[in-house]
């Protein structure tokens, strides 16, 4: 005989709980965060600091006007989404690790988009899972039925994810992407040409459990934004009418194009960083990623890097201390390649920057704050950075001690900022005549 | 919101989310009073056990639970590189989680007391103390303390970097989870 109540008080209210739990979960109801805000394409849901979330909020929106521009076809199918933003709780106690991909995710029948944004050194956000998410949001709205090709919403999604908005708004899409490169590079010499042509034939097909599979996840991305960005590549026309040609193509005609991915990614990735730096609008970029690389042969960059800070040919980016401070990182990293007298010459330039009173104060600010994080190979800082800690302003002051403490550990300095800020000059003056008489010892 | 669909096969794959798994609808040939009482009675028992299942994870979720490898450091040694810098290289023999950096160099900063010093440079107030973690001669993190305020308040924590060892298995909180 069976149960006459098969819903018991205790039952039911389980069951009830957990089935609300469920449909407040899934749908990211607003109910369930403390602020809820409404922009003109979507509404984002938070629960930590209200202004954070605005700022957030100001970002995303500026992603999806961005995207609007550059998929004017696409645009109109864009559905209106809801954002839940989670701060990364690590980042928040000021935990940072050194994990390169950021969380979030899509779903597509929901139009809900989740992100839990980490920050890989600093202070904000990187926009790039908001770049990634967003890609997903756009290509399925207009394109429904991409949502269960993954390598295929994957790829576009890493390819937009390098995007970045230059100082006056515009959106700009290098479309490479440095780490994935390598990853694939690595990929394909450890299985050789035949197993990784295998493994990326098999994800075309893929779904969900195949793409996703713990083992190889990461490996996933890699194939998929390789085989997408050489497509890309290989397709003429603007950026939404090459993503077009990309939906159009059969299988066959994709699976044609491996040999020539193969033959990409046999190059190093110098080679394509050097032809993205060509482009004026990509050229700071292109630097910096040359100077994230492990190692790098300096003929690839030096032209690049001549013409980036040249006043004359660039005066824009000459003026610009992002520009500067990846020329200092760059010269004082692992470059391969280049002469003596090349290598000494830029040295003598960037510490002559120091001194330079007509330069603007960020431009020497940012050499000296290059030289404090990464450190240096010459010794031509030193006596300018010495000048500087007996500047009037004190942002130099604290940006030249912080360099300097990095050079030598055998004369040990004061860090503190406020020493340099605020400090009188007479105990300053103690500071700089130990630094002037161990320089003296030096070079003796 | 709807969006345009022309054909079912679409609308099914168009259902299937990037990040998340969803199941539709289960697909029902029979109503509720066609099924035996068993059935009925098994496919509730299901369900309840089901929602149970997944509301007792989400509990344990939230409640962060996870195991950590013990904290357990075989040797700290202290310099100072600066005039106003204390350096502690901690030597661990397994990488911990990313809090666990924090709570421990946090621990041994309240033993040094509130003002700690550098014998060397009695005069000069300490403005940032760091723990270097290490196994051999790798980097695994580093926690850093610095005075507030621009310099002249207490020493909090500034910020802990940690970077990822390959080959190690580290716990839930230090792994891509997207």
């Amino acid at each position: 005989m069976t149960d006459p109540r098969p819903f018991g008080p205790l039952r039911a209210g389980l069951l009830g709980a957990s089935l609300l739990a469920v449909l407040l979960v899934l749908p990211g109801c607003g109910l369930l965060y403390s602020h809820n805000l409404e922009y003109e394409d979507f509404s984002l849901h938070g629960n930590h600091d209200v202004h954070q979330l605005r700022r957030t909020g100001d970002t995303i929106q500026q992603v999806f006007d961005a995207y609007r521009r550059l998929f004017p076809h696409l645009e109109e199918k864009v559905n209106e989404c809801r954002i839940c933003y989670e701060e990364d709780p690590l980042s928040r106690e000021r935990i940072f690790t050194g994990d390169l991909r950021q969380e979030g995710y899509y779903l597509p029948v929901l139009d809900l988009i989740q992100l839990s944004p980490r920050r890989p050194q600093g202070e904000t956000d990187d926009l790039s899972v908001i770049f990634h998410e967003m890609a997903h949001h756009f290509l399925i709205s207009a394109h429904p039925e991409t949502a269960s090709v993954y390598w295929l919403n994957e790829g576009l999604a890493c390819c937009l994810e390098v995007s970045f908005f230059e100082g006056t708004g515009e959106l700009r899409s290098p479309l490479f992407h440095p780490t994935l490169f390598l990853q694939a590079q690595r990929l394909l010499r450890r299985q050789g040409s035949t197993r990784f042509r295998e493994e990326l034939e098999e994800l075309l097909d893929a779904n969900w459990f195949r793409f996703h599979r713990t083992d190889g996840r990461n490996d996933s991305y890699a194939y998929s934004w390789s085989l997408y960005w050489h497509l890309l590549r290989s397709s003429e026309g603007t950026l939404e009418e090459r993503i077009h040609a990309i939906l159009e193509m059969k299988p066959e005609r994709i699976r044609e194009e491996i040999p020539g991915l193969l033959r990409e990614l046999a190059r190093p990735a110098e080679v394509h960083l050097h032809s993205i730096a060509g482009d004026r609008g990509l050229r700071t970029w292109a630097l910096e990623q040359f100077s994230e690389l492990p190692a790098v042969r300096g003929e690839w960059f030096i032209d690049e890097l001549e013409e980036e800070l040249s006043i004359e040919r660039s005066p824009k980016t000459a003026l610009n201390p992002r520009s500067w401070s990846v020329a200092t990182r760059l010269m004082n990293g692992r470059v391969r390649g280049l002469d003596r007298s090349t290598r000494n010459g830029w040295h003598g330039r960037l510490a002559g920057a120091l001194s330079r009173e007509d330069l603007p104060f960020e431009i020497r600010c940012a050499v000296a704050e290059a030289l404090a994080r990464d450190g240096s190979r010459s010794w031509a800082y030193i006596e300018p950075l010495i000048e500087l800690l007996e500047h009037d302003l004190p942002e130099l002051r604290i940006a030249a001690a912080r360099a300097l403490a990095r050079f030598s550990r055998q004369k040990p300095t004061v860090t503190n900022p406020i020493f340099w800020r605020e400090s009188p000059a007479a105990v300053r003056s103690v500071e700089v005549r130990e630094w002037r008489e161990w320089y003296a010892r030096l070079r003796r | 919101m709807e969006r345009p669909v022309s054909r079912p096969e679409v609308q099914e794959s168009a259902a299937a989310p990037l990040g998340v798994r969803l199941r539709g609808p289960t697909r029902a040939t029979a109503t509720p009073t066609a099924q035996p009482p068993f059935r009925r009675l098994l496919t509730l028992r299901l369900v309840t056990l089901l929602f149970g299942a997944l509301l007792f994870g989400t509990l344990l979720s939230a409640a962060g639970c996870h195991s950590a490898p013990p904290m357990r450091a075989v040797d700290i040694d202290r310099s100072s590189p600066e005039k106003d810098v204390l350096l502690f290289e901690v030597e661990i023999d397994a990488p911990w989680a990313p809090r666990h950096y924090r709570d421990w160099a946090q621990e041994q900063l309240d033993l040094l007391g509130n003002e700690p010093r550098n014998d060397r440079y009695p005069g000069i107030p300490v403005y940032e103390v760091t723990y270097r973690y290490r196994i051999g001669r790798q980097t695994l993190a580093e926690v850093s303390f610095r005075r507030e305020g621009e310099g002249q308040g207490l020493l909090v924590h500034a910020r802990t970097v940690v970077r990822p060892v390959p080959g190690w298995l580290l716990d839930r909180e230090s792994r891509r989870d997207d």
